[in-house]
């Protein structure tokens, strides 16, 4: 059959697995004498391992569209009919053929999302809106000045020497005043012609993330505040140089997060927030896939964290300060899926490490949890996290450690 | 279970789609594995565009299953499922007008420095992609999917001596297009 064929098609034909020992046997020979020949097989060889490491992967999540089309796969098909599983198989295809859409869409709720993040008046200085300095908080075991003795000037004015009493002291006291109270205590005081002003600052406590407490004189209820410094600041942001360039850049493995948590707070105090923002104890998360295991992003979030810290002010007054603090939380994340134990549901655990800060310090962040891929491109996943957020005061640094569950959703691009 | 699924035939496990579904999952999840890649390979191959390949892809997939549920005698799922696939790239391709270019006059630039492995890639594809479909599907066919001239022949409706000079037609030039690079596969 082959006859006929020019040697450089045998030769096609032998690499092929299509020539016959006989006309093999003869083509061997001539391939021993012909320079040209080798040169020709030798480019044959070339040829079949250029084919052969050219071989397309299909994407993954294309197994669990077919999956969901034919009913094999999923709690959505299961027991579902086939056609309104290949009809939802389709519009996902569809959804997530428009990526420019997704991109767009996702963009946009993001935004509105971190807008709403960004209402909350968390005074995160530890400054009051009003300008005011804050109140510590004194604790029972603190030494009480003499601050009668500080300021008076001795004359026959109405102040006396009196021990001040602080009216709140630490959380066993119940007794709370409230801002406007103080500011009107400090209006009258200010009227008083013969009332020698403090050297501190006569004001309300304008956030209500502190007790406030104040020293009054029984009879000219005078309150006073210890100033007080702020927390130092961290700049929690390393600087990240990006390699990454766009013909790398798959954006089909890009996912948007979100989740909420329910965490536990040590210490774990009796303390209401200032208010109470849209987006409070919630994250949002941009996650690029690198493989099947490993995906990195960013992640921004919003929570309370109740802070008990000390530290001494001017008049060398052991201060105890509690507050609880609505935190606006940034950084990095790494995420880990341990596909190799993924059950046939589609179930399988994840964790992940945070890194980043708030205003007052860094905040790092762990996580474990099941994750379950409804579709393609949208997955649930529920678990445990621990975070921890570390700030420094007087040259002390402290912790507040959470612990408690999270839950969210994630949907790729 | 899934290694004694792995020492079935491809015959063995398409009958088992049938039975009850975590049965016809397992065979599936079988079935996938072995030819996922080469059905996606071809579907790209064939139709050039992602998108297209992967709706392609997941209908072919999809039909093959399907006809488990038909009462049929089969004998080379191999076959089968990429007459699937051909049929389903056919109709997709019949939507869309191509031009086509006479192989003779098919050219690639020559590039000075060596490529490195993505672009070796890239220039594989590129090759195949400036191939006219007909010498690109039995090139496809046979250096990707394995086939044998004969299977080729039989898939096509065409016949023995018409695929074995496709194949070396779309070889030859193929390898005229790949020329100044064929040193470095030579390494």
């Amino acid at each position: 059959m082959y006859e006929q064929l020019t040697s450089s098609e045998k030769l096609c034909a032998l690499l092929d697995g299509e020539l016959s020992a006989g006309d093999s046997g003869l083509l061997f020979f001539e391939l021993a004498q012909n320079p040209e020949l080798q040169d020709e097989f030798r480019d044959h060889l070339s040829m079949r391992k250029m084919f052969h490491s050219a071989q397309i992967v299909p994407p993954e999540g294309l197994k669990a569209r077919i999956l969901a089309g034919a009913g094999l796969g999923g709690a959505l098909t299961y027991g579902a009919s086939k056609i309104a599983s290949s009809q939802i198989a389709s519009i996902s295809s569809v959804l997530t053929r428009s990526k420019g859409f997704l991109m767009v869409f996702s963009a946009v709720i993001g935004g509105i999302l971190t807008s709403l993040f960004m209402q909350s008046n968390n005074s995160d200085n530890l400054i009051s809106r009003n300008g005011f300095s804050e109140f510590p908080i004194f604790s029972r075991s603190a030494e009480i000045p003499d601050y009668s003795l500080a300021f008076l000037n001795n004359d026959d004015n109405k102040l006396n020497t009196k021990k001040l009493v602080p009216i709140v002291t630490s959380k066993n006291d119940n007794v709370i005043l409230e801002p406007k109270q103080a500011l009107i205590i400090a209006e009258q005081s200010d009227k008083n012609e013969d009332f020698v002003k403090p050297q501190y600052i006569v004001s309300a406590i304008e956030t209500q993330t502190n007790h406030f407490e104040s020293y009054t004189d029984d009879e000219f209820n005078v309150s006073l505040s210890p100033t007080s410094n702020s927390l130092d600041s961290f700049k929690p942001f390393p600087s990240v140089r990006s390699n990454i360039t766009y013909e790398n850049v798959k954006l089909d493995e890009i996912s948007f997060q979100m989740r909420g948590f329910a965490m536990r707070s040590i210490p774990d105090l009796n303390i209401p927030p200032l208010d109470s923002p849209t987006l409070n104890n919630m994250a949002l998360s941009l996650f690029y896939k690198f493989n099947q295991n490993l995906s990195a992003g960013i992640e921004i979030g919003q929570e309370n964290f109740l802070q008990k810290y000390s530290g001494v002010d001017e008049n060398n007054i052991l201060i105890d300060y509690e507050q609880n603090y609505i935190g606006f939380w940034a950084g990095m994340a790494l995420q880990y899926d341990f596909k190799e134990v993924e059950h046939p549901s589609y179930i399988y655990p994840i964790t992940r490490i945070f890194i980043g800060g708030t205003k007052v310090g860094p905040l790092v962040r762990g996580m474990f949890a099941l994750q379950y891929d409804y579709q393609n491109n949208f997955s649930f996943f529920t678990g445990l996290e621990s975070s921890g957020l570390f700030y420094r005061f007087d040259g002390d640094i402290y912790v507040t450690q959470k612990l408690g569950v999270t839950f969210g959703a994630s949907i790729k691009l | 279970m899934k290694r004694e699924l792995k020492n079935k035939t491809d015959e063995e496990l398409y009958y088992m789609l049938y039975e009850d579904k975590s049965k016809a999952r397992a065979a599936f999840d079988e079935l996938y594995a072995r030819f996922s890649t080469k059905i996606y390979t071809y579907c790209k191959r064939i139709l050039l565009i992602d998108e297209l390949a992967e709706d392609v892809f997941q209908e072919t997939f999809l039909k093959f299953y399907e006809s488990a549920n038909v009462d049929r005698e089969m004998t080379n799922v191999s076959a089968f499922i990429f007459r699937i696939a051909r049929n389903l790239c056919i109709n997709e391709k019949q939507k869309k007008h191509h031009s086509f270019i006479d192989i003779e006059e098919l050219t690639l630039p020559v590039e000075n420095d060596s490529p490195d492995i993505k672009e070796r890639a890239q220039l594989v594809d590129t090759a195949l992609e400036a191939l006219p479909e007909k010498f690109r599907e039995v090139l496809v066919l046979k250096e990707f999917l394995g086939f044998s001239y004969q299977e080729i022949a039989e898939l096509l409706g065409s016949t023995l001596p018409t695929v074995r000079i496709n194949i070396y037609r779309a070889k030859q030039k193929i390898r005229e297009l790949l020329a100044p690079y064929m040193e470095d596969y030579q390494e």
